[in-house]
């Protein structure tokens, strides 16, 4: 299995070059700089200076930039980037990037580095993501996938499209992302707040909630977790096996809020061996904070809740007329002709069907408008009063029977 | 002479409201069939609604664009082009898309028209020319874009702009919240947002007492003032959002807009004396408060909406009219009870709005009441301009 490993900090970073000689080569390390990325708290020098000392590991380094910017910001941005020399910098391997401008971007400066695509945000069918590739094939070596995908769709992207792909293995799920300062009102003015938000109307209880130079971030209360269900059963799951065996995905560890209580030696060890049940629930145990599967098993959002319209309601053929918008009992009922196509004589035959599913069969012998004179014909805008008829109430359809004629 | 004004873009949850918005002056309405789009609970439009609107909209010069702005999975793909051809030979306008895959679905199957959905959230010029390469001809931009950025992304790239004038707004940057996904099991970039973002929240800091509010709810945006810089910026079209809401909302706003919008096309200005009645008449719709958010800067703290509950209209929809004979009578469908002796306000298609008492309520039957009751069609005596989808609201025993 191939790691992507973000490294928010100093301790991780050192953390993970212990880990180095118990790692194979494939491995990758994801770092950013607080201008342009959400949570890495890396001055830019700082960022250099970790790029440099995992560089001289031999690591393969991705600097991230992953904020949306509205166009002043980005100009300024991206025009940093490149004059501060970011951009062509040997320490990176490549560029993460989110924002299909940035993408546009890098490829007009013919950035020569390797280019990380993020399509995590609505991304969720093949065509899409091969479109996305297809913007630059020369340079797009990985997408990185929807979180929200089930197993057997992150297999079949990671076979299918040309380069390699990544998924969030382990790490907070970002719920929301807002430019806007939504905590600072209510705490204060601070560099960065953390607070957790919990509302009675949600079942969940305790969002993390961040609030940085980039705006507010809400993270999943519990965060996502693949590795057990992964590794544990897929001796007995072909689709897990393929998961695992496959060289064209890897597995994106991001401990944003931290590891927990165990180094990265450990957890690789345990993620390497396939660990028994007791190992990999003891890797939980001290991460400390509560884990999901997500969407990885299943993923049923995409049943579309059923229409609140009522279908007795929305049958329109070439035979219909209108819609009752009048009902006085033993009177008349008042039938606005809605239909363009179709008009109303005497002697017609009309369908009527109710919002309750009622359906009742009518002879127009007469009709007459709101001053009662008498009408021959009626057509689209007309409202005309033809005799009553129980069981029809208002916003019942009314269509042309030429089941007689 | 006559000074260039962008098209106005009114929401259309239903045919009736369709009417209402290109009555009232919409050069264009967005709507949703009955698949793809991201209003699973609005009523939404069934291909003889289509077809009709359509030829209804074309009638009155105005534009149809079609929303396809949803996620799509694989699966979902089967049944687009069978889609793709119903708009062709409906003859709308354009389709308002998100998904990348779903632009590439369209361009395959169809000649149709794309319009890039504020769902992708395209927020500079890169991210525009990006856009505009792969076929997309109208950019809805991103709202956290403000009007002298967007006239930057206008000067670089030769693509239609439209952004956002009033309505309703998400938090988020759009096309990246996905709190009902996790939380409630729907996907809210596949149309079941449960707007999360309006709970009320208590928030608790280590050390601090917990805090409550609804921090992550937005106000409504509202751009009657900032017109003259969409104007100056280019800005093709300016889009009311909406399609959930009322037919008063929908004749409301588009009437104040397009009358605005109107003025500045004879006068090169807003300098007129309706500025003031054109916000009352915004202050009449139900919405909560408003803000001109990221309009003219980033939206600050001053765009959070600190309540639950939209502010209530404060006017009442007294009835819509279906039916106007000329010289002889006007059938309308009561949609709230009133009194003889109330005030009416009539809302024509243009022009200022007309006040009248209540002299007698009268049904289609000729029968006399002293108090309507809602879905009864009322006939009143004629009144000059009145046409079908004219709102009439009410005042009880006289105007506010």
């Amino acid at each position: 299995m191939k790691f992507s490993v973000a490294l928010y900090d100093l301790d991780m970073v050192n953390d993970y070059l212990l880990a180095l000689d118990s790692i194979n080569g494939q491995h990758e390390v994801i770092i950013g700089f607080k201008e342009i990325s959400r949570f890495f708290s890396f001055s830019k020098d700082e960022c250099l200076s970790v790029a440099r000392k995992l560089k001289d590991k031999k690591v393969h380094v991705f600097l991230q930039w992953d904020i949306l910017m509205t166009e002043n910001t980005f100009q300024s941005v991206f025009h940093g980037l490149k004059g501060q020399g970011l951009l062509s910098n040997p320490l990176f391997d490549g560029i993460r990037v989110q924002d299909p401008g940035a993408l546009q971007s890098l490829k007009e400066i013919n950035y020569q580095g390797d280019i990380h695509f993020i399509c995590e945000q609505g991304n969720h069918n093949l065509i899409g993501l091969k479109s996305w590739y297809n913007v630059w094939p020369e340079k797009i070596k990985k997408i990185i996938l929807s979180p929200e995908l089930p197993a057997e769709k992150v297999l079949e992207y990671s076979e299918s499209l040309p380069c390699e792909c990544e998924v969030l293995g382990w790490g907070p799920i970002l719920l929301f992302y807002t430019p806007r300062a939504l905590i600072s009102p209510l705490y204060g003015d601070e560099d960065e707040i953390q607070v957790l938000g919990t509302s009675e109307e949600s079942p969940h209880k305790g969002f993390p909630i961040r609030e940085n130079l980039h705006g507010t971030f809400m993270l999943n209360t519990k965060d996502q977790f693949i590795f057990d269900d992964l590794l544990l059963e897929r001796e007995r799951d072909l689709l897990k096996d393929s998961l695992v065996a496959t060289t064209k995905l890897s597995w994106r560890l991001d401990f944003i809020q931290g590891k927990g209580k165990q180094t990265f030696s450990q957890i690789f060890d345990v993620l390497k061996k396939e660990a028994k049940t007791e190992r990999m629930d003891d890797l939980k145990v001290k991460y400390g904070r509560s884990v999901t599967k997500g969407f990885f098993r299943v993923n049923k959002t995409d049943v579309l809740f059923k229409k609140l319209k009522n279908s007795r309601l929305q049958d329109r053929n070439e035979d219909y007329l209108g819609e009752i918008v009048d009902v006085k009992r033993k009177k008349h009922l008042g039938l606005l002709i809605k239909s363009p196509l179709n008009s109303l004589k005497l002697g017609d035959r009309l369908r009527l069907m109710s919002p309750e599913g009622n359906e009742k069969v009518l002879k127009v012998e007469y009709m007459y408008d709101a001053l009662r004179n008498e009408v021959e014909e009626a057509s689209n805008g007309d409202i005309v009063f033809v005799s009553p008829i129980g069981g029809i109430s208002i916003r019942s359809m009314v269509y042309l029977d030429n089941s007689f004629s | 002479m006559t000074h260039w004004v962008p098209e106005l873009l009114a929401p259309a949850g239903s045919l009736e409201k369709l009417k209402v918005a290109v009555s009232y002056g919409a050069n264009a309405v967005y709507l949703g069939g009955q698949k793809f789009g991201l209003r699973s609970a609005a009523d939404n439009f069934t291909p003889g609604e289509l077809r009709e609107g359509v030829r209804f909209a074309h009638l009155h010069g105005s534009h149809v664009y079609v929303v396809l702005n949803s996620f799509l999975h694989d699966q979902d793909f089967e049944d687009l082009p069978e889609f793709l051809t119903l708009l062709e030979e409906c003859r709308v306008d354009a389709v308002i898309v998100s998904d990348r895959g779903v632009i590439e679905a369209i361009k395959k199957h169809s000649n149709l028209v794309i319009h890039l959905s504020t769902q992708a959230s395209c927020l500079n010029a890169a991210a525009a020319k990006a856009w505009k390469e792969l076929g997309v001809s109208r950019i809805v931009l991103g709202r956290e874009v403000t009007i002298d950025e967007a006239r930057k992304i206008k000067e670089s790239v030769d693509i239609e702009l439209e952004m956002f004038v009033h309505g309703s707004m998400c938090m988020a940057y759009s096309g990246n919240c996905v709190i009902s996904n996790y939380t409630q099991g729907r996907d809210s970039n596949r149309g079941g947002c449960a707007h999360s973002c309006r709970f009320e929240y208590s928030l608790s800091k280590e050390n601090e007492e917990k805090k409550y509010a609804h921090f992550m709810s937005s106000k409504d945006l509202q751009g009657l003032r900032q017109l003259e810089e969409f104007i100056s910026a280019g800005i093709d079209s300016l889009k009311v959002e909406g399609r959930m809401k009322s037919h008063h909302y929908a004749g409301t706003i588009s009437k104040v807009y397009s009358e605005a919008l109107n003025y500045y096309k004879n006068n090169g200005s807003f300098l007129s004396d309706d500025l003031y009645q054109w916000e009352q008449e915004l202050s009449k719709v139900g919405h909560r408060s408003y803000t001109n958010a990221s309009l003219e800067k980033p939206a600050d703290d001053e765009s959070i909406y600190d309540e639950r509950q939209h502010k209530q209209s404060e006017t009442t929809v007294a009835a819509m009219i279906l039916e106007a004979k000329e010289g002889q009578y006007i059938l309308a469908e009561v949609r709230s009870p009133f009194y003889v002796g109330d005030t009416l306000e009539f809302l024509p298609f243009s022009g200022p709005i007309v006040t009248t008492q209540i002299e007698s309520i009268i049904d289609a039957s000729g029968e006399s009441f002293e108090k309507s009751r809602p879905g009864m069609l009322w006939r009143l005596p004629p009144l000059m301009g009145a046409r079908p989808y004219n709102i009439i609201r009410v005042y009880p025993g006289g105007p506010k």
